[in-house]
């Protein structure tokens, strides 16, 4: 479910870059006051555990297909959702960087879908009430898949939302979500059940390990910046749902609405001007909405772009070497 | 992710000398991957001349291609199954060089030639500026102390963690145990139990040595930039504007096909 950098706009990648850093300042002011024993070793070395975890996978019999277990409930179980959120953050971050699992842009998306859904709803408000009410095996059982399956869809919705949004895709939303909701599920319950299998076998073996790391009153800070992120995440979710559902596009839907035309008329002035032509310069096909026909590209302009793409990377190529032989000679 | 694709971080394993400020790289490469993601879907030849961005940089800091392309094809997957649909639901012509090709396949085109050069230019940086060389310059520009040990304490313990589960996987094979779901507990949880106790060693042993919270603290005076440093962002910032705001490919083109005609 990561996101590539490649997938997301500026403006997205901006927006929750912008989440994810406020969440992981609130969760780090958190960490540092819960004066949790020994903390700061247990995060590092769960972390990679959760990382190498999850490079097993474990066959399902009868589908031919694998699973793994599921990191950020698993760390939320063990450490509570801010030290968690931190530990997925930190995850994220080796994985974009080292493996190219991601990448510095997405990381904001890929830190609030696989890092927020899962450790500040899934795991307080599904898997937490859930063994509340259900003692032992049942209700980690239950909690866990119910939990994950939450926190998948949750995230998966979010990348339909972010890939969307960004105008990456041609597909339509409606198609991109049937294409991703169930496939998440399914990969929710495996992991809620691979989850559940480990969490159980370290219940009934080394219980303490479960209750050392959730502290009883998160700080209210905190709690406030979940509420908020909530309620935003809803009304995305709610206004993106809207909008994937009033066809074409919901904006030009409610213009047409209110001014009779599908396109406002900016007024004239210079400032207006000056950003319309600093626009038409950054985007030449600012409206592809034109539809049925073939355009003609002027064959000397590819040409010209070609040739002159080969040559800046050749000029490229020389002065890497050169600077590189230089280095090696000092 | 596949167990062995972590013993392929071989070209991170020593901080290659390329004497430029991981602070640098960092910021260049940011402002670069802004750079590629803020072309629209359709201008595939607009990009292409941004590609000397990486190339420059890795065969200045001497990062192995090979290797760079094994790790993209390992994460090329999730951005073919986004991208290959454009062909089918975006089917208006255009004409190049009197072939006609679908907008879907040139957005198709687009979309994984900027995933390719983002994500070789991340890797690059990755590689030249050395993952605790960024840790230090983000610690000394305000990243969150909790953060910033975490990420130390993670690198170094991850290589530990998965040869452990690698030698429990062999070990269960080898005595002709299945992998399967319902083993996931009897497979991870004493993994997980052993993790455990290994945090516990690792928290008295740095308590022994003075452990006060922090493994390593950012002073601000280590992200100043050297004169080298400063020529080399000036330079590749203007390219990046001017590849961003003119068509330079085409301009050079017609230039070379009006000198050669």
């Amino acid at each position: 479910m990561h996101m590539a950098d490649a997938l997301v706009s500026p403006a997205v990648g901006g927006l929750f870059w912008a989440a994810s850093a406020f969440l992981t300042a609130k969760s780090s002011a958190a960490a540092k006051n819960d004066n949790m024993s020994g903390g700061t070793a247990l995060m590092g070395v769960l972390a990679a555990f959760v990382f190498a975890s999850q490079m097993i996978n474990f066959s399902i019999p009868g589908t031919g297909s694998s699973g793994h277990i599921g990191g950020g409930l698993l760390l939320a179980i063990l450490l509570g959702p801010e030290r968690a959120f931190l530990s997925m953050v930190s995850i994220l971050t080796v994985q974009a960087l080292f493996f190219a699992d991601g990448g510095l842009l997405a990381l904001g998306c890929n830190i609030f879908n696989m890092g927020f859904f899962p450790c500040f709803i899934a795991y307080p408000h599904i898997y937490k009430r859930i063994t509340e009410r259900v003692d032992g095996p049942k209700g980690i059982m239950s909690g866990a898949i119910s939990a994950s399956v939450a926190g998948l869809l949750m995230g998966a919705f979010f990348v339909v939302l972010q890939t969307t949004l960004s105008r990456i895709t041609a597909l339509p939303v409606g198609v991109f979500m049937m294409m991703m909701l169930p496939v998440h599920f399914a990969i929710g319950a495996v992991e809620g059940f691979a989850t559940a299998m480990v969490i159980i076998y370290v219940y009934a073996r080394m219980p303490e390990v479960l209750n050392g790391g959730s502290p009883d009153k998160p700080e209210n800070g905190m709690k406030r910046a979940v509420a908020v992120f909530s309620v935003l995440a809803l009304l995305t979710g709610g206004f993106f749902a809207w909008y994937a559902s009033s066809s074409p596009d919901g904006l030009e839907w409610s213009i047409v609405n209110v001014t009779g035309t599908a396109e406002l008329d900016a007024p004239q002035t210079l400032i207006h001007s000056l950003l319309s032509s600093l626009q038409d310069m950054i985007a030449p096909l600012p409206d592809y909405s034109i539809k049925g026909e073939t355009y003609s590209e002027n064959m000397g302009t590819t040409v010209s772009g070609i040739v002159g793409s080969i040559i800046t990377l050749t000029f490229a190529v020389f002065m890497g070497m050169m600077f590189s032989k230089r280095k090696n000679r000092q | 992710m596949r167990l062995r694709d972590l013993y392929r971080t071989e070209i991170y394993d020593e901080r290659r000398e390329t004497a430029l400020s991981p602070m640098l790289l960092l910021c260049l490469t940011s402002a670069y991957i802004i750079t590629v993601v803020s072309f629209d879907r359709y201008q595939t030849l607009r990009i292409i001349p941004l590609a000397a961005y990486p190339i420059f940089v890795g065969l200045f800091s001497g990062v192995s291609g090979r290797d760079l392309f094994r790790k993209m094809t390992a994460v090329m997957p999730f951005v073919i199954l986004i991208g290959i649909w454009n062909p089918f639901f975006d089917r208006i012509g255009t004409e190049h060089l009197g072939i006609i090709i679908s907008r879907g396949w040139i957005s198709f085109f687009s979309l994984m030639i900027k995933f390719l050069m983002i994500t070789a230019s991340t890797l690059i940086m990755v590689s030249a500026a050395g993952f605790d060389g960024l840790c230090r310059c983000a610690a000394a520009a305000g990243l969150p102390e909790v953060l910033v040990t975490q990420l130390f304490l993670l690198n170094r313990y991850i290589r530990l963690i998965v040869e452990e589960a690698h030698n429990t996987l062999r070990a269960r094979v080898f005595r002709g145990g299945k992998i399967t779901l319902s083993n996931a507990g009897n497979v991870c949880g004493p993994l997980l139990m052993r993790s455990v106790s290994r945090s516990e060693k690792i928290h008295n042993a740095l308590l022994c040595r003075g452990f006060d919270g922090a493994l390593w603290r950012g002073k601000r005076d280590m992200n100043r930039l050297s004169r080298q440093d400063i020529i080399f962002g000036i330079f590749w910032t203007a390219y990046f504007l001017v590849v961003r705001f003119f068509d330079i490919s085409r301009a050079i083109g017609d230039l070379t096909v009006r000198c050669v005609i």
